[in-house]
């Protein structure tokens, strides 16, 4: 053990640590630019598709039919992370990139509550469920 | 034997300390395991304890020249990322056939063409990735056909995790709401690991209660599933076991 491990722990009358995680609520994040710029990339969307490893489909069958006539755009899938920059504040809510993209419309929502979904996935995460 | 492919989008995100221990993993759960590293400077010595002067064998040497380490037959092959003829090699030498053995590849994040040349023979995939932004900022290109290095079979780890830290608890939040099922571990910031590189032990022997040890181990225990499936390439022959 390191010496000033040891010494912290002689002062405290411990004779090891608990390790404390920090697990936030998804719902509770700051909305960094990176996140918003990335929700933005189509190409993250093949991991929508293929959620499930092994279950989905291959990278490049995805990239190849992303622009396939009647096909949602390949961002869509991702809107529950996306609506979020949508909304006031947050470190992202005033980019540029924000600023050119249309406002979605009611159809293009997901029809799910998101915010209900994604408040059930933090608290799986919480619970080691996840 | 099941190929079990270790590359990261970028370097020193602890690629080698997760093909390592993955390595380690699977040898405790009685697979018959090759590490092969293909870095021209390679520390994968390091990770089983052995001094920086060990010389791995290469990829064809014979079993004389074997250095074996808690059971895993270590081996480099720095010519590997430009020998076109790699993975043709690999199926002659008997190394993609089906049965009972484990070859973990650690590839260098530099040698992209390699990791995509052997993806489609890979049963899993493992990227590690540190919950940063800079990690996060090459996910897109990682995940680009034309460029990166992402396919069905793919999974990621997050590594030296520190979730004390803001801004590394944000991502990896992001990252677990990206990735979904595709994140499959995730391991802990701990000062064992470079202690245990340091003091040429394993992490193991040098750390049991370690927080890294432990979670590699679960990951271990996330990645083994999926080399039973299938690769892109082929088909196994149903009910064969890598575990003997």
């Amino acid at each position: 053990m390191r010496v000033d491990a040891k010494a912290l722990l002689d002062r405290l009358g411990k004779s090891d640590f608990t390790y404390r995680e920090f697990a936030d609520r998804f719902s509770e994040l700051e909305l960094w630019p990176l996140f918003e710029a990335l929700l933005r990339d189509t190409r993250l969307a093949q991991l929508e598709e293929g959620a499930e490893p092994g279950h989905g489909i291959v990278a490049g069958a995805v990239a190849a039919s992303a622009g396939a006539p009647g096909r949602e755009p390949a961002h869509q899938p991702f809107a529950a992370l996306f609506s979020r920059y949508e909304g006031d504040g947050g470190a992202g809510s005033g980019s540029a990139a924000r600023a050119a993209e249309p406002e979605p419309t009611p159809h293009e929502l997901p029809p799910q509550d998101v915010r209900m979904l994604l408040r059930q996935l933090s608290e799986l995460q919480r619970k080691g469920e996840l | 034997m099941a190929l079990l492919l270790c590359h990261s989008s970028k370097g020193g995100t602890g690629n080698t300390f997760v093909a390592a221990h993955l390595a380690l993993a699977l040898v405790e759960h009685g697979a018959d395991v090759t590490l092969l590293s293909t870095a021209a400077m390679d520390s994968l010595p390091l990770h089983f304890g052995l001094p920086p002067s060990t010389r791995l064998p290469g990829f064809n040497a014979g079993a004389d020249r074997a250095v074996v380490a808690s059971g895993i037959s270590l081996r480099n092959d720095p010519r590997a990322p430009a020998d076109p003829d790699f993975a043709a090699t690999l199926r002659d030498l008997g190394f993609l056939d089906n049965g009972d053995r484990v070859l973990v590849l650690d590839v260098a994040a530099g040698d992209l063409g390699l990791a995509r040349a052997l993806l489609p023979l890979a049963r899993a995939h493992v990227c590690t990735l540190p919950a940063a932004p800079e990690s996060l900022s090459l996910l897109p290109d990682y995940l680009d056909i034309e460029r990166g290095c992402w396919s069905d079979h793919s999974v990621v780890a997050i590594n030296m995790l520190d979730e004390t830290r803001k801004l590394t608890r944000h991502t990896a939040a992001f990252l677990r709401e990206l990735l979904g099922a595709r994140l499959v571990g995730r391991v802990r910031r701990d000062e064992a690991v470079p202690e245990a590189l340091a003091s040429l032990q394993y992490l193991s022997r040098y750390a049991p209660a370690s927080a890294a040890l432990a979670d590699v181990a679960a990951l271990a225990r996330a990645v083994a599933p999926m080399l039973e499936r299938p690769t892109l390439a082929e088909q196994i022959v149903p009910g064969r076991s890598w575990i003997a």
